[in-house]
């Protein structure tokens, strides 16, 4: 098997979604980085001892996939499970930011970067060149070999929708006020519905300004609960 | 909020005090924000467009304001003027105005002009001493530079060179030292105050009663005793106990007079919303 090789494979069977992003499993991702290169290898950089770079008290992780000989580097923050930055992250969000990003890096060498290019599968073998201008509009302002690839990858995942809740549109704030009012029905204390509303609070403000009704759709849910919440806590009141 | 000019002063001075110098540029919550009670913050927004205040009141504050801009341009080697610092808390962006950092061997200085009364440099200080520590914070968390002190720069407007008061300042502007906390202290007192304001944010949008404002947040005055004496206008003294204020006016053949403690913040309105606090005006309509 060749690096061109990996762009041919396709991954769709070993993918899954969670908040509009498709995630490829890491496990089966270096079986088959094994598959193409026995010698394959990859890398964690450290900083102080960190297996991450303290970014403003959140952390960002590099790792380095040599498969052929070629080594490519890529890094991650490591997120929650609203792809936010984590303050002061723990041991197990740390090791999935890392898997997570050597998974990444393996794409850096082919293998399921069409997803990451918003592609649904991957590309046919006359598209598959390496230098791809036509597909890669950016590709035009970075010049090195590995340059290109990585930051046309940053460029794309930028412009691909976002989790629900920064998306403007009527449709995916929709979504949004739908989900809050949906998963309220996991809040069973005053405490946990407090908690959820806080946690959403910049999407809510946000969907305040753009969506006026929809916001008042989804504040009405939470008082009346909240209240119903209040009367179960507190019978004697 | 609605500028008024009642003693009809000339429209250039109203537009140069009306200006609006201060900025707390993408953050949701400035240092002072931050520190300020979560009550009035909200109450402020609220009714944002049925505050009024005359330009006069302005006045204080915006010599300040001209001074520290006057300083902003004054660039000496071995010191940053002016740098508003941004930080990310549970993706609540807080930000912090240094005014000066002083580079030296052993780390940064952090000196914050404040432009009061005499009075204000002898009361205690509190908030100063928590404003430049959030400050320090900032830098050694976001600039990742160590802080070596922290200083106010106090120019004294009201300066008399003949004051016999306990603990006056010594000249017109003067140096104060302030203790520095650790970085957990700090960022603990940090993530309090915001978990303070976001949840009278929540309580706002839910309509509940917002957390009434601590006698400390209401600049409460103790109460005092005044011991007087018929025929004579003013307190032969005053105590803070009612016991020993008793047992001078026993004495001095006088009666006691109990002056009760208010809370100026909001007698004064300098919170500028008193007029529509529920907690203020429900204590005034309360008859003793």
């Amino acid at each position: 098997m060749s690096p061109h090789d990996l762009l041919k494979i396709n991954v769709n069977d070993h993918t899954e979604k969670k908040n509009g992003l498709t995630y490829l499993s890491w496990a089966w991702a270096w079986q088959e980085a094994l598959k193409a290169d026995a010698t394959a290898t990859f890398d964690v950089q450290t900083f102080e001892g960190k297996p991450y770079m303290d970014v403003n008290g959140t952390g960002m992780v590099w790792v380095t996939v040599t498969l052929f000989g070629q080594p490519r580097t890529c890094m991650l923050p490591v997120m929650d499970y609203k792809n936010k930055p984590i303050l002061n992250p723990d041991a197990f969000a740390v090791n999935t930011a890392i898997m997570r990003c050597m998974t990444k890096a393996l794409a850096l060498h082919g293998l399921g970067i069409y997803i990451y290019a918003g592609d649904d599968l991957p590309q046919e073998d006359s598209k598959a060149a390496p230098s791809t201008e036509a597909t890669a509009p950016m590709g035009e302002l970075y010049k090195k070999e590995d340059g290109p690839k990585y930051e046309k990858i940053i460029a794309k995942t930028k412009a691909k929708p976002q989790p629900v809740e920064w998306d403007n549109s009527d449709a995916s704030r929709k979504l949004f006020a739908e989900g809050m009012i949906e998963w309220t029905s996991h809040c069973t204390t005053v405490a946990g519905l407090n908690s959820y509303w806080k946690s959403n609070e910049l999407q809510l403000d946000s969907l305040k300004q753009t969506h006026p009704p929809l916001y008042e759709e989804v504040l009405n849910c939470f008082k009346s609960l909240k209240l119903k919440l209040n009367q179960t806590e507190k019978p004697n009141e | 909020m609605k500028i008024t000019n009642k003693q009809g002063l000339p429209a250039p001075l109203v537009a140069l005090l009306a200006r609006d110098f201060y900025t707390k540029g993408a953050s949701q919550y400035s240092v002072t924000e931050l520190m300020s009670p979560p009550k009035i913050r909200r109450m402020r927004e609220q009714y944002d467009d049925e505050m009024e205040i005359d330009v006069t009141k302005l006045i204080a504050s915006q010599l300040g304001t001209f001074m520290h801009a006057k300083l902003e341009g004054k660039t000496v080697e071995g010191y940053t003027n002016e740098e508003r610092i941004f930080h990310s808390i549970d993706g609540i962006t807080i930000s912090g105005a240094v005014d000066l950092q002083e580079h030296t061997d052993d780390g940064i200085v952090i000196i914050d002009y404040k432009f009061v009364k005499a009075w204000s440099v002898m009361q205690s200080k509190d908030d100063w001493v928590t404003q430049l520590n959030i400050y320090k914070w900032l830098v050694e968390t976001v600039k990742k530079q160590k802080v070596c002190g922290l200083k106010i720069c106090a120019i004294i407007k009201d300066y008399t060179a003949h004051s016999t008061q306990e603990n006056y300042p010594e000249a017109e502007a003067v140096m104060i030292d302030i203790p520095m906390w650790d970085s957990v202290t700090t960022e603990t007192y940090v993530r309090k105050r915001l978990d303070m304001h976001r949840a009278a944010k929540q309580a706002q949008e839910f309509g509940e009663d917002l957390q009434a404002c601590t006698d400390e947040e209401r600049w409460m005055s103790e109460t005092i005793y005044a011991v007087k004496r018929e025929g004579r206008k003013t307190a032969i003294r005053v105590f803070k106990s009612i016991e020993e204020a008793n047992e001078l006016a026993e004495k001095e053949k006088g009666y006691v007079e109990e002056r009760k403690g208010e809370p100026k913040r909001c007698t004064g309105d300098f919170c500028g919303v008193s007029k529509w606090c529920k907690q203020y005006q429900g204590e005034l309509n309360v008859t003793p």
